[in-house]
């Protein structure tokens, strides 16, 4: 159990997350450069759960025809942090699950990942659906913006979802 | 007329970190309409179209065009594309 305890603060420590909150079923925040692609079955681990569903966002080496060399994200990091906590909230009442989930800042290069997501579940539909509605309706609702870096170092922000509710 | 500091975030970011508005009004349909004025006159048409499917930010809120101006430090949000 001690050694247990221990690797589960290591894990924690090698997060250094800028912005967090922690509850009871969940874990989300914000990290600046790439988020770690291991641990994260560790982190949402419950004995009571037999599922277990990642999905890990990486940055690839190409998108709509253009070669690209990484990722610069921008955030907001106080409306991004609320936009995520009520993300959690809302798929944790829905699914019985332990969720993780966590995004990046600043320059992510081709290869690394950008956003991470975990959840267990008793059993498996709980834990893969979270996740797949999670990156889904974090893309829409999360206050963080694109910038493309190409081979030669020209870049370009990507288009996205409006949060604007008014015409 | 009011001076409005702006953070700018995602495409804005190519105006600067921050900008000053003077804004006729006291809303923030003034202050988009305001900033409309000015990029049109600095010819960013493409930041002109993203304004118009932008929202704004004050302190950690999201505000409508009818809302006031207020005191809270205001942001400008264009379309999100995380993930």
């Amino acid at each position: 159990m001690r050694r247990l305890q221990f690797y589960r603060q290591w894990l924690e420590a090698e997060l250094d997350l800028f912005e967090r909150t922690d509850a009871t079923q969940f874990c989300c925040g914000l990290i600046d450069g790439p988020c770690p692609q291991t641990g994260w079955s560790d982190r949402v681990a419950d004995p009571s759960h037999g599922a277990t569903s990642i999905f890990l966002g990486v940055v690839r080496n190409h998108n709509a025809g253009e070669l690209a060399t990484a990722v610069d994200y921008d955030v907001h990091p106080a409306l991004a942090q609320k936009a995520l906590v009520a993300l959690c909230e809302e798929l944790t009442e829905r699914f019985p699950v332990r969720l993780w989930m966590v995004h990046s800042r600043g320059l992510v290069r081709v290869g690394e990942a950008s956003v991470a997501i975990a959840a267990s579940s008793a059993h498996r539909k709980d834990a893969i659906s979270c996740v797949s509605e999670a990156i889904d309706l974090l893309k829409v609702r999360v206050p963080i913006w694109k910038r493309e870096i190409a081979p030669d170092e020209s870049h370009r922000w990507l288009d996205g979802h409006s949060l604007r509710n008014e015409k | 007329m009011k001076r409005v500091t702006v953070e700018c975030l995602g495409a804005f970011r190519e105006l600067g970190d921050q900008i000053q508005v003077e804004v006729t009004g006291e809303t923030f349909g003034d202050l988009r309409q305001s900033l409309e004025s000015d990029l049109s006159q600095q010819g960013r048409t493409a930041l002109m179209s993203v304004l118009a499917r932008s929202a704004f930010a004050a302190g950690d809120r999201m505000v409508r065009d009818s809302d006031d101006l207020g005191d809270a430090p205001i942001a400008i949000l264009p379309p999100v594309a995380g993930g």
